[in-house]
């Protein structure tokens, strides 16, 4: 049971770090994408919603090509003297962010979007430079955005199981998270030992899908924009 | 002290092209139908529309070849359609939103507006009205070199319009900061505005002096806007029988103008919106009738009018221009033609201020 408790403290331990790196990675981009009129966003947008899609196998295969001995950030990690990242949990944390961005970027690219940009205006004819614009007007108005985005992106790396098999392995302590340690039980044949993992993974994928719903049908200030600009 | 403007702004197929030095003092109106460019004009003054050219308010560039201030550098302020807050926000910090504002001062100027028991409210508790008092009182306390009001009434009643429009025009003038207004509506504009600028598809047609501008007969009302002109005078009887007051015109020698009386004072000065429509021409004074107002006018001009059925007559006595709008068939029967002496009978006049 040890073993079930470190698989949980773990896969709690991974899914809080990667939710704070990409809260931070998440809000300068969804910003940028929320905001800007560049071609870029043409390419950049499909490029970030790509890991929704694609089978987490594929995902896993090339950071274990890039991340391993040979790849060019394990190449780069081991000449900073850190080694190969593969099988480690830094390495887990850096597949999840990938796996886990779009779940992080898309609510706040909404929540920015849903700003009357003549917020922001008002807000330059009242001496705020761009920095305060988005501090005090972007960010505030921003919040349910934020909270949805916390959530999400931490349920997606709990629930991840393909990517960490890739490049994790089973490793206790280090790599070995729920969905692993409950695949293996299975392998086992220890069925009672999955159920209790299985069904407290339902349980609380309910509650935060449940919590969700529930911040997103708060009402909120009406910061929408007008229907028909006049 | 001007603000000299020559800029040209393309968005999409509209193109704005707008040259101009206005005055940077008192309130000046911008004219004109929709879609003539007069937002995007405030909003290129203002730094929120990329625009070529040159802007310079008192000397002191905003726009020019070699740099552009951005917005939140000009020291402006704007005031949006339906009076526009951030909703995340009590009115009290809209108010103060980015600086530090006296608390005696916001006190005092919230009084004044009417607003100071809604300082702590949230904005989506406000009415329309209460709302753009909240961003005038934001305005004005910022002490902005200049205010930009886009249409900023058009959400109001008519009531609590009269009643911003007022309150607009003395602020301003107490706080010594100029206004420009953009509206589309010739009502609000007469009762606001020293100097008008009209614009037609994305170009200055003319601007001037507000009483000099209306009385020009070439001078292009809107769709719907009924033609009129201010004259200024000077309150220089009280018949309080009668309830009524004469009021002596700017001009030396003219016969002065009875109107029903409310609470002017002797002396005061007023200004006068006589429309078009309440003036009739007569060839002879009728004595003998119940319109007060009949002024010995010379018959200046005549102009046609957007409906075929009327003529616009411009009639002067003095230095002074009045503009009568009447049938042609009654401008044939009467042969009425230029520098003919006729009668000016007023029906109705309105006081501004």
């Amino acid at each position: 049971m040890n073993s079930d408790l470190q698989a949980i403290v773990l896969t709690f331990k991974l899914a809080s770090v990667t939710m704070l790196i990409l809260l931070c990675i998440a809000t300068p981009i969804a910003w940028w994408l929320s905001q800007t009129k560049s071609p870029w966003r043409n390419i950049v947008s499909p490029l970030l919603t790509l890991p929704i899609i694609l089978p987490p196998t594929v995902l896993g295969f090339y950071l274990l090509i890039f991340l391993g001995p040979n790849g060019w950030l394990g190449q780069l990690t081991t000449s900073l003297g850190i080694g190969p990242l593969v099988f480690s949990f830094w390495g887990l944390v850096i597949g999840s962010i990938i796996y886990s961005l779009p779940f992080a970027v898309q609510p706040l690219v909404n929540a920015f979007k849903s700003i009357d940009p003549r917020l922001f205006e008002l807000g330059a004819t009242l001496n705020a430079n761009s920095w305060k614009r988005f501090t005090t007007i972007a960010m505030p108005l921003a919040k349910p955005g934020f909270y949805t985005a916390a959530i999400l992106s931490f349920a997606h790396t709990v629930g991840e199981f393909g990517v960490i098999l890739m490049i994790g392995g089973n490793i206790p302590g280090e790599t070995r998270v729920l969905s692993i340690a409950i695949y293996e039980h299975v392998e086992a044949l220890e069925y009672g030992r999955a159920h209790v993992l299985a069904a407290g993974l339902l349980v609380f994928s309910f509650v935060i899908l449940w919590a969700t719903q529930r911040l997103q049908s708060q009402p909120q200030p009406q910061n929408r924009k007008p229907g028909v600009a006049p | 002290m001007s603000l000299d403007i020559h800029i040209r702004h393309t968005k999409g197929s509209f193109e704005l092209a707008f040259e101009a030095r206005l005055p940077s003092t008192g309130i000046t109106a911008i004219y004109g139908p929709s879609g003539s460019g007069k937002t995007s004009l405030l909003r290129c003054i203002a730094g929120l529309e990329l625009c070529e050219g040159e802007i310079s308010f008192n000397e002191h560039a905003w726009l020019n070849k070699a740099q552009r201030i951005p917005c939140e550098k000009r020291n402006i302020a704007y005031l949006f359609q339906e009076g526009l807050l951030f909703p995340h926000l009590s009115v009290r910090e809209n108010i103060c939103f980015g600086r530090t504002v006296d608390q005696a001062a916001l006190l005092s100027l919230s009084e004044r507006l009417g607003i100071e028991h809604r300082l702590n409210a949230m904005p989506d508790t406000l009415s329309g009205g209460e709302k753009q008092r909240v961003c005038l009182c934001r305005a004005l306390i910022a002490k902005p070199d200049l205010i930009l009001m886009d249409e900023p009434l058009s959400a109001l009643d008519s009531e609590s319009k009269k009643k911003l429009l007022e309150e607009i025009r003395t602020l301003s003038t107490e706080h010594k900061t100029p206004v420009l207004y953009v509206s589309h509506a010739i009502r609000e504009i007469s009762a606001i505005a020293d100097h008008v600028v009209q614009i037609e598809n994305g170009a200055l047609s003319r601007h001037g002096r507000i009483d000099e501008m209306l009385s020009q007969p070439k001078f292009e009302f809107n769709e719907g806007d009924a033609r009129s002109v201010i004259l200024r005078g000077k309150v220089c009887e009280n018949l309080d029988e009668w309830q009524l007051i004469r009021v002596q015109l700017n001009e030396p020698n003219s016969t002065p103008i009875t109107l029903t009386a409310s609470g002017e004072q002797l002396g005061q000065a007023l200004r006068l919106q006589i429309a078009a429509k309440d003036v009739s021409i007569s060839m002879t004074k009728h004595c003998e009738q119940s319109v007060m107002n009949i002024l010995p006018c010379i018959v200046s001009g005549i102009h046609s009018m957007p409906h075929e059925a009327h003529a616009l007559v411009e009639l002067n006595f003095g230095s002074q221009t009045l503009l009568a709008q009447i049938t042609r068939k009654s401008l044939a029967a009467l042969g009425i033609e230029a520098s003919m002496h006729v009668w000016a009978q007023i029906k109705a006049v309105a006081v501004l201020d």
